[in-house]
């Protein structure tokens, strides 16, 4: 078997009367692009800098490549941090900025210059090695950061939300340039945000944060299609909760007793299920409801309600429909697949609204 | 214009004339071929220059402030840069009053301060001398070179060190590398201005003097002389030529690194 790039091992970070991070435990594999997503003060920056040596925990052990870390200072780690102000040296040049990490590495001139050159033919700045950084723009400023990191080739590179200073076109640039950096290079990224739709789209696994604890590590995939917990699934896209009790099951689904909404069948494996008569709820992404006369399957649930708002989007609508019994309109949105495509009135006209039984979540209630 | 704006400007002209008026007849009775120093002028004449370039004791005063002076920039800088980081620091517990209680030493009268060290150094037996006005200077000046230096810290992203650090570099050379760049156009400012300061000091100067005279002391103890009153003017012309040069070129170079405007 083999051992986990990076190990952490019970880390819990205070300072002053603050739990930052409170007790976590997870690994990361070699060549991973493992991104920690959560809302700001959540604990992923304290995590990230306790990885980097940038901040000791207060309890705990960090082991990177077997060896423990967590009390190493910066310079004797083999990370390399891509910081979210880029801190960028303004007194040297793009070319030097490079340069600065390879003094104290065991190379000849000769390997360093050309280490140099290669950084800059591979974030595409070639010709611009002599320029000084406020001659640069908000991107190619963070290409240097990134080159000026990878150039002593870290075992782990750190990334401080490296995107989130950047206009959306150029972000969504990076982030493709960034995934396929990672690819070639191969060096293991952990990379924070609290963009869910960055993370989604660039990582191998993602760690979800919530006030300094891990609520669940997993798949883009997975996070956004089975979470965890209501507190993921809540803070994941956008999600529709119908509060109930578990009745029990019918073959392969729970049935769930949502009071006045009535009964909610939701396909989920028994052996992994609450207990009979648990308060439950049964989330459903937006995009998985249907709206019509008759559902495509009949394996579905109904509801009819009545629609109270709908918003026009381009690709796509959004409609709210208030169901008796649920206190929140449920949200559902429909692709726009042609124009001028036929749209229920809006006002209090009633519709009926689907979804099929494997595309529930049933979840317990903390 | 309205009667209200000639007068404003009036009044501008007037205070301006008051502020500088003094030191323009200082050097035009430099350049007055007269002993007297009195209207009518006589003439254009240099001679009060070369009169004192000739007169025995400058130069020997000149050497010993040239001495203080340059001694005095570099500790009064070194000890102001090394405070100026410590109080950098938005985590320094106590900050707002060791900033404060820095800097007072610019507030106490200097002949209080100059009384104070005189006590201080009968009492700890220092024997009166260069060594004594240096470092009077240096509490004076001190406060200067921590004002000068502390924007310049605050000025720069803690991140640069914590990258440096990244990069493989310890503290030391991470100071070396980074910190004293940046720093480096308040340093030059830093000693500009506290050598100037040092140049034209009188008060805790002429407490602490030994047998040695400085320019300032020498300037004083020239005028009891009538006949070398116009030497002194002289003197005194060189002194101001030479510490405006000084404090604008400090104020240059403390513009040309700030962060507003990095180089």
């Amino acid at each position: 078997m083999t051992t986990p790039l990076v190990s952490i091992r019970n880390v819990s970070k205070v300072f002053g009367s603050f739990h930052a991070t409170k007790n976590i435990s997870f690994d990361i594999e070699a060549g991973e692009f493992f991104s920690l997503l959560g809302p700001s003060g959540c604990g992923k920056t304290t995590l990230l800098r306790m990885l980097g040596g940038f901040d000791m925990p207060t309890s705990g052990e960090i082991f990177i490549d077997g060896k423990p870390c967590a009390q190493l200072p910066p310079n004797r780690r083999p990370t390399n941090m891509v910081f979210q102000s880029y801190a960028i040296f303004p007194h040297l040049t793009v070319a030097e900025n490079i340069a600065y990490g390879l003094r104290t590495m065991a190379m000849s001139r000769e390997e360093k210059a050309r280490v140099v050159e290669e950084s800059l033919a591979m974030i595409q700045l070639g010709p611009l090695g002599h320029r000084k950084p406020h001659e640069l723009s908000g991107g190619q400023r963070q290409r240097v950061a990134l080159a000026r990191a990878l150039a002593r080739k870290p075992r782990v590179l750190l990334l401080d939300e490296p995107l989130s200073a950047l206009d959306k076109q150029l972000r969504e640039d990076m982030q493709l340039e960034l995934r396929e950096l990672q690819r070639k290079v191969g060096i293991t990224f952990v990379f924070v945000t609290h963009d869910q739709e960055e993370a989604l789209a660039l990582s191998d696994r993602i760690a979800i944060l919530s006030k300094g604890e891990v609520m669940q590590i997993d798949t883009p995939a997975r996070i956004y299609e089975q979470p965890a917990s209501r507190e993921v699934a809540a803070f994941i896209g956008s999600m529709n909760f119908f509060p109930g009790t578990l009745l029990g099951f019918d073959g392969v689904n729970a049935v769930v007793d949502a009071g006045r909404a009535g009964q909610i069948f939701v396909r989920h494996d028994p052996a992994t299920a609450p207990n009979k008569g648990d308060a439950v709820v049964v989330a459903v992404r937006p995009e998985k409801i249907e709206t019509g006369t008759e559902p495509a399957s009949p394996a579905a649930n109904r509801l009819s309600g009545t629609l109270v708002a709908k918003s026009y989007l381009g690709d796509r609508n959004h409609l709210f429909v208030r169901v008796d019994g649920i206190d929140k309109p449920v949200a559902l949105s429909s692709r726009n697949a042609g124009r001028g495509a036929a749209e229920p009135e809006s006002g209090s006209a009633t519709i009926s609204i689907f979804w099929t039984h494997e595309n529930g979540i049933l979840l317990p209630v903390a | 214009m309205s009667r209200k704006s000639y007068l404003w400007a009036g009044y501008t002209v007037l205070y301006i004339a008051a502020l500088y008026a003094p030191v323009a007849f200082l050097v035009i009775f430099a350049f007055n071929d007269s002993t007297a120093i009195a209207f009518p002028l006589s003439g254009f004449t240099t001679r009060w220059f070369s009169v004192m370039a000739n007169s025995p004791g400058l130069i020997d005063a000149l050497v010993n402030s040239l001495k203080v002076s340059s001694s005095v920039a570099v500790i009064s800088t070194v000890l102001g840069t090394v405070a100026a980081k410590a109080l950098s620091r938005a985590a320094l517990p106590g900050r707002p009053a060791l900033l404060g209680m820095l800097t007072l030493p610019l507030l106490i009268p200097g002949i209080v301060m100059g009384i104070a060290l005189l006590i201080v150094a009968g009492a700890i037996g220092l024997r009166l001398s260069l060594f004594t006005i240096a470092i009077a200077h240096v509490v004076y000046t001190t406060p200067f070179a921590i004002l000068i230096m502390l924007p310049r810290f605050e000025g720069f992203d803690r991140n640069l060190e914590e990258a440096s650090r990244d990069l493989g570099e310890g503290l030391f050379f991470t100071f070396i590398r980074v910190v004293l760049p940046l720093a480096a156009p308040g340093i030059v400012s830093s000693l500009l201005l506290t050598f100037t300061v040092s140049l034209d000091e009188f008060v805790l100067t002429f407490f602490l003097a030994g047998n040695e005279t400085t320019l300032p002391l020498y300037i004083w103890s020239q005028l009891r002389f009538p006949g070398k009153l116009p030497g002194v003017l002289a003197l005194s012309v060189c002194i101001l030529c030479f510490s405006f040069f000084l404090v604008t070129l400090a104020e240059w170079v403390r513009r040309l690194g700030s962060p507003a405007n990095p180089q």
